[in-house]
């Protein structure tokens, strides 16, 4: 018996495989594909419109004025071509999935019709590009056709496997047909080093199904757009009474939403916020809703989305509640009204009698905390509200955050237990991304810009860390907005998003060539400005090396030091430095005096509310999150303020009085302190090694009770500042002689001091305990008050170099 | 074409006309019309009058009575108009879905005529 004919179930398998993943160019469906390419011309569209209508004319006159045989024939033609208009129009616009898994039934109709009779990799990637999906991820995600081209050269001509996993793709993404965006993935995927080549791009597969799941949305929302919505028709109000107060001072939500596209996407937690909120609205409870949450968490889309819900016909909604219209009341305009004493509580009683009465109405109170509380831009109506909301005649959404509704709850529990609470939490990164991912197209179309993936990524990422007056999604929402500012040659990109934060937050983002030279060459520059600390000067700049690469926690500050020695070597000196090289500038530092927090009361001072006091810590790095942070004489400040500091030392966040959260991940913490200058001086002097003697020198600090352990172990650093030697201070000498020069710049005026000159100034100006401190004193009172009278006297010309001798300080000092 | 024309073609027209009545009834508001059809028009003199006197309670009542007779002439008047649409629309909708399977027939029929008419 030949064997040969018989197949084992692999070899048949294999078969069925390969005639699945084999193209029919001459199946129905390409055909028909191709057919729409031709139809769908304007001129092909305007020719078959004009034959329709001449030869119904046509077949009209010849039938019924001419009598005249021809005309039957004509009449045909125009059955015919109808006919094809019709085919046209219904069938081949839109060509569906077949019913089996083979390619040829499961390729879109664009990608179809761009395909040809013997396809290859290089032949589709062409076709790619003339598919919307297929646009849509090389825009969205970089993908050049340069690039796919190249991609294509380096494969197999077999277009099966392609097709394939084209498939695959198109079974994980539960797509409706295999799309143009689909092949171009299983392009990529189908080279054996794809996950190299997208790591060059930034990108992982799962980004680019992420693309998928995105286009499918919008095309979603696209033809959601085209269909009727149906909201009830011309006689939904007949039955609702009139409401000209409300129409005058609220806006009716329902309204907008029912003209608008669907073009919100629901959240998984906003869906079941929306039934919750239907749920209550359809019981016989209390009518009210209060939606709390953080601003951004996405609770005005909510009371959007019941708006949306409750106006549509097709909604499983109970019948009480369809086509009742939301208005959103604003309550400035009503204070604004409202001007006389009670004339609030009248008008309000108005527009609540008015929404009784209509029988239809839902009203909406955003930042409801307005019309509970008494000051500039609100008042207090909770008199009026509550026996409104206990009785549960009138329904009422409620809109406020969780610190107000704890502060009403605190001075009106009746009220606060009168409200049926539901709380919405702030979007995680999913959420967040697929909100951005809706939103992205309005975006683009009101900057004509285009939003690639990474602009969304960062948008979250950056949001997360800068943005803290808002919740997400109303963080990366805001900061995408912005970046639509800084567009790329059109695009949206990861940059502009940085460049949006670098301009709105005042924080550093890019690193450029010259910031990496400064980095590189950072002790260089620091000694330029400060004498000798190599050590203390080292590990700062290791560590901002590190920060500024991105190698440290991001959930912490770029850096925190302790600076422990006597007074007067450098250490406030070497935060300006530092300030000055990675900051670009000496303004960037924001220092606190801890020998004026010395009270447990003085915390409440060091973290107040910016509004209240803005010079306070906290109110001053939200100005200025990108700084120094100078924390000068930490050992005098009371321990409740040490201890308030700490989170900010671990976690780079410290909340100000109103709990609202304040980052100091982008500022460089340093503390300085004298504890323990004497012990360091004694130490020096006997001739013993600093470093050497580190942990010992930190056990005596604990032990002696000026810092507790916690403390000192939440900084990454902790650098030790010896005191100044006579060599030391000669060079001192010469950084504030600079610094002199510096000044009559402008005069070109030079001054040079003999080198006995510069003994003398050290030998008066040299103090033990408090280093180089009074020289600065001892410049001014010589070098600087000489210069002075010489300079009134008109001894010295504009471009004069001064020689300074020793005997002419001498002179001076007296 | 014609496998089409009998098949996928005619019942997504069907679907199509069944949308379209559909949207047609919404627009016209028929089944509110028809739930609400002696409600009072836009809630005028609609609430409750809470009064022990019996000429006030039945001064609010006719007030009530007339304003029901207003809103069923004005929903009637609307439910007509909509009514006659909707038969229109039906009428022609179905006419279509009668003729669809017929067109390539009346191809046929007209190249008879015609050859008929040549003949004779």
């Amino acid at each position: 018996m030949d064997t040969n004919f018989i197949k084992t179930p692999a070899e048949h398998s294999e078969h069925s495989a390969s005639r699945d993943n084999t193209f029919d160019y001459n199946s129905l469906r390409a055909r028909e594909a191709r057919a729409a390419k031709v139809l769908q011309l304007g001129a092909v569209k305007f020719l078959l419109g004009l034959g329709i209508v001449l030869s119904v004319v046509g077949a009209i006159y010849l039938l019924f004025f001419q009598h005249n045989p021809l005309g039957w024939l004509v009449a045909a033609l125009a059955i015919f071509l109808v006919m094809i208009f019709v085919w046209n129009t219904c069938e081949i616009a839109r060509v569906p999935a077949g019913s089996t898994e083979n390619i040829n039934d499961l390729l879109s109709a664009n990608v179809l019709r761009t395909l040809d009779r013997q396809p290859t990799p290089q032949s589709i990637v062409n076709g790619l590009y003339q598919t919307r999906s297929g646009r849509f991820l090389a825009l969205r995600f970089g993908i050049s056709p340069e690039r796919l081209a190249h991609i294509a050269r380096e494969l197999n001509s077999d277009v099966a496997p392609i097709f394939s996993k084209a498939r695959e793709i198109w079974r994980k993404v539960d797509g409706e047909t295999v799309s143009g965006g689909m092949l171009m993935i299983a392009l990529i995927e189908s080279h054996p080093q794809h996950e190299m080549i997208l790591r060059r791009m930034k990108l992982e597969l799962a980004d680019l199904y992420t693309g998928i799941t995105w286009y499918n949305h919008l095309h979603g929302l696209v033809k959601s757009a085209r269909r009727h919505r149906r909201t009830g028709g011309i006689a939904r109000d007949l039955n609702f009474g009139y409401i000209p107060t409300l129409q005058r001072f609220g806006t009716n939500i329902s309204e907008q939403c029912a003209s608008a596209a669907e073009s919100q996407i629901r959240l998984a937690a906003h869906h079941e916020i929306v039934d919750k909120v239907i749920s209550i609205f359809s019981s016989r409870g209390r009518q009210n809703v209060v939606l709390i949450g953080p601003n951004g968490s996405g609770r005005s889309t909510i009371v959007d989305a019941v708006a949306s819900t409750l106006m549509d016909a097709d909604a499983p909604i109970p019948s009480s509640l369809k086509y009742q219209q939301v208005f959103m009341l604003n309550a400035a305009s009503l204070i604004s009204a409202a001007s006389g004493p009670g004339a609030m509580e009248t008008l309000m009683m108005h527009i609540l009698n008015e929404a009784y009465a209509a029988k239809n109405i839902i009203i909406c109170l955003d930042n409801a905390q307005l019309f509970f509380e008494s000051g500039i831009g609100s008042v207090d109506i909770s008199n009026l509200l509550l026996p409104i909301l206990e009785a549960g005649r009138l329904r009422m959404i409620l809109i406020m955050n969780e610190q107000k509704f704890l502060e009403i709850s605190a001075s009106n529990s009746t009220l606060a237990n009168a409200m049926n609470k539901i709380k919405v939490p702030a979007a995680d990164r999913n959420e967040t991304l697929k909100i951005l991912q809706d939103q992205a197209p309005l975006l683009e179309s009101k900057y004509g810009v285009i939003c690639t993936f990474w602009s969304l990524t960062e948008s979250y990422r950056l949001g997360e860390r800068y943005i803290h007056d808002i919740a997400m999604p109303g963080r990366a929402l805001k900061l995408l907005e912005t970046a639509c500012h800084y567009p790329d040659q059109g695009f949206i990109t990861a940059e502009s998003v940085q460049q949006a934060i670098e301009k709105t937050q005042g924080v550093k983002m890019q690193t450029g060539a010259a910031e990496r030279t400064q980095l590189l060459h950072m002790e260089e520059l620091i000694h330029q400005r400060m004498i000798d600390q190599t050590a203390a000067v080292k590990t700062v700049s290791d560590a901002l090396r590190r920060a500024a690469v991105g190698v440290r926690d991001d959930k912490k500050p770029i850096g925190t030091f302790l600076f422990l020695g006597p007074t007067g070597v450098g250490k406030t000196e070497l935060a300006k430095a530092i300030s000055e090289v990675y900051f670009n500038g000496e303004n960037h530092i924001v220092r606190v005096d801890l020998n004026e927090y010395v009270t447990a009361g003085d915390v409440a001072r060091l973290i107040a509310d910016g509004a209240e006091n803005s010079e306070s810590l906290t109110a001053r790095v939200l100005k200025q999150p990108f700084c120094v942070v100078l924390l000068d004489e930490i050992e005098k400040a009371h321990p409740q303020v040490l201890t308030t500091l700490l989170q900010m030392l671990d976690e780079g966040i410290l909340r100000d009085i109103n709990n609202n959260e304040v980052s100091f991940r982008d500022a460089i913490i340093i503390a300085t302190s004298n504890a323990g200058a004497d012990r360091i001086r004694e130490y020096v002097t006997s001739g013993m090694d600093l470093a050497g003697m580190k942990q010992e020198f930190i056990n005596a600090l604990i032990g002696a009770g000026e810092f507790k352990p916690e403390f000192l172990n939440r900084f990454d650093e902790i650098c030790f500042f010896q005191p100044l030697s006579k060599s030391d201070l000669l060079k001192v000498v010469d950084l504030m002689l600079a610094s002199v020069n510096k000044t009559l710049a402008s005069r070109k005026i030079t001054v040079v001091l003999d080198e006995d000159a510069k003994v003398l100034l050290v030998e008066r100006g040299y103090d033990p305990q408090m280093g180089a401190r009074p020289m600065r004193r001892i410049v001014q009172q010589t070098v600087e008050n000489l210069l002075a009278k010489l300079m009134l006297a008109g001894a010295v010309d504009d471009g004069a170099t001064v020689h300074v001798t020793r005997a002419m300080l001498e002179d001076q000092l007296g | 074409m014609f496998q089409w024309w009998y098949t996928r073609g005619w019942r997504l027209y069907l679907q199509h006309f069944v949308d379209q009545l559909k949207n047609a009834v919404d627009f016209f508001s028929v089944g509110l019309l028809v739930r609400h059809l002696f409600a009072p028009f836009r809630q005028i003199s609609a609430g409750q009058v809470v009064s022990s006197d019996l000429s006030v309670k039945f001064s609010a009542f006719l007030d009530r009575l007339f304003s029901r007779v207003i809103g069923t002439i004005v929903r009637l008047f609307l439910l007509v108009i909509g009514t006659v649409v909707i038969i229109l629309r039906a009428i022609f909708g179905a006419l279509v879905a009668v003729l669809w399977p017929l067109a390539p027939l009346l191809i046929v029929i007209c190249l008879f005529c015609a050859l008929i008419q040549v003949r004779f």
